[in-house]
């Protein structure tokens, strides 16, 4: 997918608790190597339980080469999670840190196209999974690569999680321009993240808007690491002035600080605010992506490009479904376009919150509360008819696997109820905004 | 009265959201409730209870309970 050999010496991957690392050859033949290994007649689905580690990247690009659809998922996701989501989707083959198994039982049909699933939404119930094709995985990388301005001589450290969408196009963005990858299992509020990242001189940083919130917070914007040129932001919106103090001091040190939008639906990415256009457009995620193109209709943000998804996959057969969308996506996002093309998201239509980067269904949330849930500026709230909320809320924060104040609890006399008995959500909202 | 140490681990229970009984003493990052976004809300928390401020080096450090005790009693807390 991405000819790793062409990279040759280059350095792929350093592995920062191990000093292990690989050239782009080496990677090639390990993924050679991992390939041979599943190869099957018919094209399998497989599960990559993936975190990050040499490993886990061995393992993802061998699974590319074998021909096979490889689902990511996170590595932490519960035992219960796990077979719940291999009862629905049946994987002939399963990865986990370096350990292949290859399971029996009736195979599911595999469409030729699809290349990678990925989840949707966190740790919640859903078992919804994004089906991408070949193609929409490398038009992205190419997308990024070239609107990043990403060189061989670019180097990242693996701030995110791999089986996130955001995350894996880091990986497939530097694989594809020949840059290297620091992996380190630790989390950036942590010594050993920044010391890797300063050992290993790396040059760029992504993250989603808690990571750069936190880094004001470790007073990191005081000290950035001298070798960090380029900042990249995605998965939700950032503070204004966050945004301006980062972008203050790439640009201060001749690097590049860019805004992103994205969604699982379109691979990862679709639009950049280009760093030199970032004052002049303040409050802007950018310009749609090489290849891409926006339009609104009826407010909503449309996305049009080759990195859109075939469709979404609930069941083993949606597996051999192909291209549903034809390349275009109703993002369910609110926005408006100016007259040089730049979007600003201004709202969302769907019944989905961004917490921390990771998006829940509010409809899901319901489900497990069983109270009306709405969300407002990227917190939950749940409306209960009791004083006595706080089983409820540790019941659907546990599920959830959030914790903090994203998730409240609102105690009110009565619901208010719509003419045919539903939760009148309209006015839930405006509580929720109070 | 409580110790500062019967202190700590109050916040510690309240920010990482452990039940009343839960044994913080022995409890690491990554562990439990205790991700990344936790440990800025528990560094808030202490920095709160014990009137203190944390330094980066401080923040980046506390990888544990007891590391957090180390960093009070050289924060100048009585521990």
């Amino acid at each position: 997918m991405f000819d790793l050999d062409g990279h040759g010496d280059a350095i792929a991957a350093i592995d920062a608790e191990s000093d292990r690392w690989f050239t782009y050859a080496e990677l090639a033949a390990h993924a050679k190597d991992f390939a041979a290994n599943v190869a099957t007649p018919e094209k399998r689905l497989a599960f990559l339980y993936a975190d990050n580690s040499l490993d886990m990247l061995v393992a993802y690009h061998g699974l590319l080469e074998s021909g096979h659809a490889v689902c990511l998922l996170d590595r932490a996701l519960s035992p219960a999670r796990r077979s719940a989501l291999e009862e629905i989707y049946r994987p002939s083959i399963v990865v986990e840190g370096g350990h292949t198994t290859i399971l029996d039982g009736p195979s599911v049909e595999v469409h030729p196209d699809l290349a990678v699933l990925l989840s949707t939404s966190g740790s919640t119930g859903s078992a919804k999974l994004v089906r991408l094709s070949k193609n929409a995985v490398r038009a992205n990388a190419e997308a990024i690569v070239e609107t990043l301005q990403i060189t061989n001589d670019d180097r990242t450290i693996t701030s995110l999680p791999p089986s996130y969408s955001f995350g894996l196009s880091v990986l497939n963005s530097y694989a594809l321009a020949g840059a290297s990858l620091v992996f380190t299992k630790h989390g950036l509020v942590t010594g050993a993240f920044w010391s890797a990242l300063s050992t290993h001189q790396c040059t760029s940083l992504s993250g989603v808007p808690f990571a750069y919130e936190a880094l004001i917070k470790l007073r990191i914007d005081l000290r950035v690491p001298q070798s960090l040129r380029v900042m990249t932001q995605a998965g939700g919106r950032l503070a204004l002035p966050t945004a301006e103090k980062f972008h203050g001091i790439m640009t201060k040190r001749g690097g590049r600080f860019y805004v992103m939008y994205g969604q699982t639906e379109a691979t990862a990415r679709m639009s950049c605010l280009p760093s030199e256009d970032f004052t002049r457009k303040k409050g802007s995620c950018g310009k749609a992506i090489p290849g891409g193109a926006f339009t609104v209709e009826n407010g909503e943000v449309v996305y049009h490009g080759p990195n859109v998804m075939m469709g979404y996959a609930s069941a083993a057969e949606d597996l051999a479904r192909g291209d549903e969308l034809g390349g275009t996506l109703r993002t369910g996002d609110l926005g408006v376009l100016d007259e040089e093309g730049f979007l600003t998201i201004t709202g969302r239509i769907k019944r989905i919150v961004k917490i921390n980067g990771t998006r829940f269904s509010l409809d899901e949330i319901e489900a497990i509360a069983k109270v009306p849930v709405v969300a407002h500026e990227d917190r939950v709230f749940l409306f209960c008819e009791t004083e006595n909320t706080a089983p409820i809320l540790a019941q659907v924060k546990e599920a959830l696997g959030v914790t903090g104040d994203a998730i409240q609890a609102r105690t009110v006399a009565a619901i208010p109820t719509t003419p045919n008995g539903k939760p009148d959500y309209t006015t839930l909202s405006e509580w929720a905004a109070r | 009265m409580a110790s500062a140490v019967e202190k700590l681990e109050v916040v510690f229970r309240k920010a990482l959201e452990l039940p009343p009984s839960f044994d913080v003493k022995g409890l690491e990052y990554q562990q439990q409730t205790w991700d990344s976004v936790a440990h800025l809300r528990l560094v808030t928390a202490i920095e709160t209870e014990f009137d203190v401020m944390y330094e980066t080096d401080d923040i980046l450090g506390m990888s544990s309970f007891e590391k957090a005790v180390e960093t009070l009693k050289r924060l100048g807390v009585e521990m």
